[in-house]
């Protein structure tokens, strides 16, 4: 970072340098995404995965739309084919549903699937979304290694110039064969 | 007649190290003037063991009459550590919790008989550290004419089930800082207990002497100083690596120098220096010649090092993850504060290489010590809560 910071006005707020100081530092590291960006990158891999689910490419949309018609309800209960065949068969079991209300309740376990749908979908979004965040996580570590890496080998390799320009020749012989001179001299 | 003024602290005298005991020793001296002062301690110098180490039941420290009361049971840490343990991972009663207290100390049965028995002597007392056997019992003996100093700090000690009602006993509570209170009311729900924000002022010596120091040291070149208690809780080993790490990356990176007790084993890195313990003076002198403080602890209730530096109107770096150190900071732009090693280098490196900004940064924190902190105004503040006692 340059530290060429100019102090404007004669009040210093050090809330705001923190501020633009961190600014800095994302533009440098260069790795850090805002919100919406892990929020986009979140839904790409929400479609890969789907993708990968082999799930219907128009699931995805209607999950997208969060409340579609993907999920189980009520009126969905009595439908049946369009055209007046069908309409006739869904007028039929409206009419025989408090008939089969007497024997059992289907609306009260339709209500409870169909919330706990709503539940995990939001779960399974969430946990994209972590996914996403720890994934890139693991990228910024993982290029950190690689440039500490890079960083030892360097410096590895200055030691041995250094070593070299030290004790020229001798400097291999010295750890093969120097302490073991000294110690007999001694 | 003066009104007579009972502080009591779990250790007292000059050679005591802590924050907390400090702190009572100073306002003792400021208040000595308005009030008849005593204090009332135990006969520990080792806040490990809490051995008895004092002879003398009482005796005369810069003018004041100190008491001393034998320590009954010493404390076992390993044990200690096993049932702090215990209590801060698992579900527990409040018996557990006062048997944790028990270990914790300095169990000083004397001490709590004294005070049933005198307390109509004493028009106030004033309890400092929450956490000790002495301040919990003493202060339940006579709640009525009690002020609390707590020195808390943002651990789960503050969270425990005896302190809920502890902290509604007292007339009055001191606090060191906005953050301390917002801990205590947070998790107490005490907002209708009186309080303060007080916290202590600093005793600077007259003269101070950079150069004297760098002399003294044979130091060299700019420099970052530590000063405190080098140990894990203080946050020293994250500023080690911290700050080597630096040292590697930033060109032209100053030196570091440490003063104080090292618990822990200190990197030998070619550009930290540990002068061990020293005396104040060597010790104001290394905060003149330094270019700023470093302050890595995450638990603070105030800290009294950061208050020094600006008392000498030096800019103050600090973990952010405390949040008294930041507020502080904040509220005074006296300072930077860093949550990552990225923070640390691009603070560290804009207060080097900015002397300008270093030093508008220190005469900012020299302000509002002046405004907060300074003793006069402290000193008032003590006078407004003793005389909510007293009904003066």
């Amino acid at each position: 970072m340059d530290n060429n910071f100019t102090i404007e006005n004669k009040d210093i707020n050090v809330a705001e340098i923190m501020t633009e100081i961190r600014r800095r530092i994302q533009e440098k590291e260069g790795s850090v995404y805002t919100d919406e960006e892990i929020r986009d990158l979140a839904e790409m891999k929400l479609k890969s995965l789907v993708d990968a689910e082999e799930v219907e490419s128009d699931f995805l949309k209607i999950l997208h739309r969060s409340i579609g018609d993907w999920n189980i309800s009520q009126e969905g209960l009595y439908a049946s084919h369009t055209g007046l065949y069908g309409r006739l068969i869904r007028k039929c079991r409206t009419l025989l549903h408090p008939l089969l209300k007497l024997f059992a309740n289907p609306d009260h376990i339709i209500h409870k699937q169909s919330k706990l749908n709503l539940i995990l979908t939001h779960i399974v979004h969430n946990l994209v979304l972590e996914l996403t965040r720890l994934n890139l996580e693991q990228n910024a570590l993982r290029q950190r290694f690689d440039s500490l890496s890079r960083k030892t080998d360097w410096l590895e390799k200055r030691e041995k110039m250094l070593e070299e320009m030290t004790f020229g020749e001798k400097a291999p012989g010295f750890k093969d064969g120097g302490q073991k001179k000294e110690a007999e001299g001694s | 007649m003066r009104k007579r003024v009972a502080l009591v602290i779990q250790r007292y005298g000059e050679e005591v190290n802590g924050g907390a005991e400090l702190h009572s020793r100073w306002i003792a001296e400021h208040l000595i003037q308005a009030y008849e002062i005593e204090v009332l301690t135990t006969r520990a110098l080792d806040y490990v063991t809490w051995a008895n180490h004092y002879r003398h039941k009482d005796e005369m420290i810069n003018g004041i009459r100190v008491r001393r009361f034998r320590v009954t049971r010493r404390r076992d840490p390993t044990r200690f550590g096993r049932i702090q343990e215990y209590i801060f991972q698992n579900p527990h009663t409040v018996k557990d919790e006062l048997r944790w207290l028990k270990e914790e100390g300095p169990c000083s049965q004397a001490l709590i008989r004294f005070i049933r028995k005198r307390k109509a002597f004493y028009d106030c007392f004033i309890f400092f550290s929450y956490r000790y056997y002495t301040t919990y019992y003493g202060l339940l003996q006579s709640p009525e004419k009690s002020l609390l100093v707590p020195t808390a700090e943002a651990d789960p000690v503050v969270r425990l089930q005896i302190f809920k009602d502890f902290f509604h006993k007292p007339r009055g509570i001191l606090y060191n800082s906005l953050e301390e209170k917002e801990l205590i009311h947070h998790h107490t729900h005490n907002s209708a207990v009186p309080g303060e924000i007080t916290g202590v002022g600093i005793n600077l010596p007259e003269e101070r002497d950079a150069d004297r120091f760098r002399k003294k040291y044979s130091i060299d070149g700019p420099f970052l100083l530590y000063l405190g208690r080098i140990d894990e809780n203080k946050g020293c080993p994250g500023l080690f690596d911290y700050f080597i790490r630096c040292y590697t990356e930033v060109p032209d990176a100053p030196q570091m120098v440490l003063i104080g007790k090292a618990t822990i084993e200190i990197p030998k890195h070619r550009a930290i220096r540990h002068l061990g313990f020293v005396s104040e003076r060597d010790k104001f002198d290394a905060l003149e010649a330094a270019e700023f403080l470093l302050m890595p602890s995450k638990y603070e209730s105030l800290s009294m090092v950061v208050l020094e530096a600006w008392a000498l109107g030096k800019a103050v770096l600090v973990n952010g993850d405390c949040q008294v150190l930041k507020g502080q900071v904040l509220r005074s732009n006296g300072g930077f504060y860093y949550h990552n090693y990225p923070e640390f280098r691009e603070t560290q490196s804009l207060l080097m290489t900015n002397s300008n900004l270093r030093n508008r940064i220190g005469r900012n924190g020299h302000e509002y010590y002046l405004k907060n902190y300074s003793w006069p105004v402290i000193v008032e503040k003590y006078h407004r809560m003793i005389g909510q006692v007293t009904g003066e």
